[in-house]
């Protein structure tokens, strides 16, 4: 490699191309590669390639050929033979009294004939060249198939509108079955006063979904700056009633319009119950852009690994995201430092008491309070 | 006096169309201008006047200029250009060569052809001709054209880079591929090779990489050859390779953040913006020594020799990906290389030229 002192070594590509032809070499010698691996590949695309829908058009040109040899109309072939004495010449008689019109009547025949003919022949010489004759439009149709089953394929598992429907089904079977349990004491409300120490010295912070403000009361209490964008906007005109500086608007295409390494901070409380994991990790993304270096994108969720928070929360409270699930998507754009913190596990009443007696039992109700009992709310902090 | 641009077929995410569009903004700060095309998208109805429609809208003036965009042969525009007494300036995107896509559509080779014959005898008419690269340049004065000049294209490759991708695509890509992601994005036709960036793309994966993904963006018009290039990853057992199909910018800029490594196998390019495209995202660049690219690379991407070589290719997407230096080297040089591609000197270009003729 050789070095233009303005950034890293510029790759010899000539040098690196005779390696690489010389690696390949050595690699076919060794058997690494089978001799015939190129040729094969090759022989079976054009295999492929060639391949076409076999249509025996044979029979259809023996048939035209048949009809060419039909469609010569002519008075004259008109039989007129009779069984019965005389009759002949009376068909004769007859023939001749109408040859006018039937002399016409058989032009139009052939006018008819031949252009039928002509018709033929051209549907055959299509069907001959099938590239020749597939329909513009019905390329274009085809190709709208694909990149529609493409976009299905890139799309989430269910439609968003099946998963709606079946969500709603499942309320009312669950309104049906059981009354909505009250929430505990134990699950209590985001503690927004605490949650708000987390970015001290982080400002400007922009708090997406930021529902009905607690956390913008809480930043703007504590002394900092702090804005928010929600999508709901008889939230957004709550806030701002309120005296919040929340604008209406998709946090995804609010964050993606803010100018690069602009924000200290980025908030997302309950990002499950707020936006599809799709939009999730596009703010990732697109918070690992705009937060300043050492900036911090945090998340503040239910914990879903919690049964006792999980077993009292309300019905159709929404999809609480697994802190693990937003660690990796947090470490995968890039973040370096990625720091989860939990919070309000349920009260020592509500757990499995240990018997002294017996160890073993202790050691099964200690991993059964562990899996049964875990802390309701966790916090992600991720630093740039 | 107006200068309007003429196309045969205008669409979204073309690069005749994209060239046209960018066009139409910087001489729109001069005084009128259309884009006037024989076919075109329905989306893109409010951007697009239809041909037809140049005599009402244009007017029988002869001292307005016609920027014609040529990419593909078409008589009757071909009739039009001749016919017109405005002069003619010609941009020319090169056409595609014909004996690639004979075995799949015979008749749109044909068409490639006459396009040739067409500029031989637009020739004459043209007053001034503009070519993205030297390659095409060079063809244009093969041909006949008397004032050649080559003038890069309008590539504002800063407005896809700072896009929002989209966060289906990306959710995709991150919950379902893990492992080196290489990247392809131009559409599916004979002349740019992607039988042979899977033929290369089977050796990487059964030989060298397992955990290794290919995706090629763009769409396939050729349904026999698509077909057949479908076919052939799905019997070679690649189930990996993800055929995305004609996309959005927004998904573009989710491949493009998540790849590892762009790589084309094409054979014909009259520039190849998505070359530009990937270094603006900091991708390394494995190319193939063909036509324009090379200029276009300008020393800053890993060129290829010419020949079929589905083993060599497979072996500098490996060393790419298992080399940080050489990656980090690759990605550097892109961005000097991207760097002399400004928009604002390739639009001053363009214009410095176009006044000569108005």
């Amino acid at each position: 490699m050789t070095d233009e002192g303005n950034g890293a070594p510029v790759p010899d590509v000539d040098a690196l191309v005779s390696q690489l032809r010389a690696r390949v070499e050595q690699r076919e010698r060794e058997g690494h590669y089978p001799s015939t691996l190129t040729e094969e590949m090759r022989g079976h695309f054009e295999r492929i390639a060639r391949h076409r829908a076999a249509v025996d058009l044979d029979v259809l040109r023996r048939q035209l050929d048949v009809l060419d040899n039909a469609s010569s109309f002519d008075a004259a072939r008109i039989p007129l033979g009779s069984g019965m004495p005389g009759g002949q010449k009376l068909h004769a008689a007859v023939a001749k009294l109408v040859s006018r019109q039937t002399q016409g009547a058989l032009e139009q025949v052939q006018a008819f004939a031949d252009a039928a003919r002509v018709a033929l022949r051209t549907v055959l010489s299509a069907l001959e060249e099938p590239d020749g004759h597939v329909h513009a439009d019905l390329v274009g149709q085809l190709d709208s198939l694909f990149e529609r089953l493409a976009a299905f394929e890139r799309g989430p598992a269910a439609p968003e509108a099946a998963v709606a429907d079946l969500r709603a089904r499942v309320e009312v079977l669950e309104a049906s079955q059981r009354p909505a349990p009250p929430v505990p004491a134990a699950l209590s409300p985001v503690d927004y006063a605490e949650l708000a120490g987390c970015f001290e010295g982080a400002s400007p912070v922009l708090h997406v979904a930021s529902g009905e403000g607690g956390l913008l009361e809480a930043l703007a209490a504590a002394g900092i700056d702090a804005s928010g964008v929600e999508p709901v906007a008889e939230l957004a005109e709550r806030s701002r009633a309120r005296g919040l500086p929340v604008t209406h608007g998709d946090p995804v295409t609010w964050l993606a319009a803010t100018p690069d390494e602009s924000l200290g901070a980025v908030a997302a409380v309950d990002p499950g119950d707020r936006m599809p994991p799709g939009q999730v990790v596009a703010l990732v993304v697109l918070a690992r852009d705009k937060l300043r270096p050492g900036g911090l994108l945090v998340f503040h969720g239910r914990n879903p690994a919690s049964l006792y928070g999980l077993a009292h929360r309300v019905t159709g409270e929404g999809r609480s995201l697994h802190p693990a699930y937003l660690e990796l998507a947090l470490r995968e754009a890039g973040f370096g430092d990625v720091r989860t913190a939990w919070h309000a596990p349920p009260g020592e009443g509500e757990r499995l008491h240990e018997l002294d007696a017996d160890p073993a039992m202790n050691e099964n109700i200690a991993r059964l309070n562990r899996l049964l009992y875990g802390p309701q709310d966790y916090t992600v902090v991720a630093t740039r | 006096m107006a200068v309007h641009q003429v196309l045969v077929a205008a669409s979204r995410h073309d690069a005749v169309t994209n060239a046209a569009l960018e066009l139409r903004s910087l001489l729109r700060r001069a005084g009128p201008s259309e884009i006037f095309s024989l076919y075109y998208d329905a989306e893109l109805a409010a951007e697009v006047v239809p041909l037809a429609e140049f005599p009402r809208r244009a007017g029988p003036s002869g001292s307005d200029v016609l920027v014609f965009h040529s990419a593909i042969g078409e008589p009757y525009v071909q009739a039009f250009l001749m016919e017109r007494p405005e002069r003619v300036v010609l941009v020319y995107h090169n056409i595609s060569p014909a004996p690639l896509f004979r075995p799949y559509a015979p008749q749109f080779a044909d068409v490639l052809e006459r396009g040739r014959q067409e500029l031989r005898e637009l020739a004459p008419r043209v007053e001034l001709a503009l070519a993205p690269s030297q390659y095409n340049a060079d063809e244009l004065e093969e041909i006949g054209f008397r004032d050649v000049r080559v003038a890069p294209l309008v590539v504002d490759v800063d407005r896809l880079a700072g896009s929002a991708p989209d966060a289906d695509t990306t959710f995709h890509l991150t919950r379902n591929v893990e492992g080196p992601l290489v990247l392809f994005v131009g559409q599916l036709l004979p002349h740019k090779r992607p039988d042979l960036l899977v033929q290369a793309f089977n050796v990487l994966l059964t030989y060298l990489e397992p955990d290794a993904h290919l995706v090629l963006a763009g769409a396939g018009t050729l349904p026999l050859y698509r077909r057949a290039v479908w076919l052939l990853a799905h019997e070679l057992n690649l189930p990996t390779v993800w055929f995305a199909g004609r996309v959005s910018d927004a998904e573009l800029v989710s491949f493009y953040r998540r790849a590892d490594l762009f790589v084309t196998a094409s054979e014909h390019e009259g520039f190849c913006v998505p070359l530009l495209e990937a270094m603006s995202f900091d991708l390394p660049v494995i190319a193939r020594a063909h036509a324009a690219i090379p200029e276009t690379l300008g020393g800053a991407g890993l060129v290829l020799p010419p020949d079929d070589d589905p083993v060599l290719l497979a072996e500098a997407m490996a060393a790419v990906m298992g080399d940080e230096a050489l990656h980090s080297g690759l990605v550097a040089s892109g961005r000097r290389r991207l760097a002399e591609f400004s928009p604002d000197a390739a639009r001053a270009t363009f214009l410095r030229h176009l006044l000569e003729v108005v």
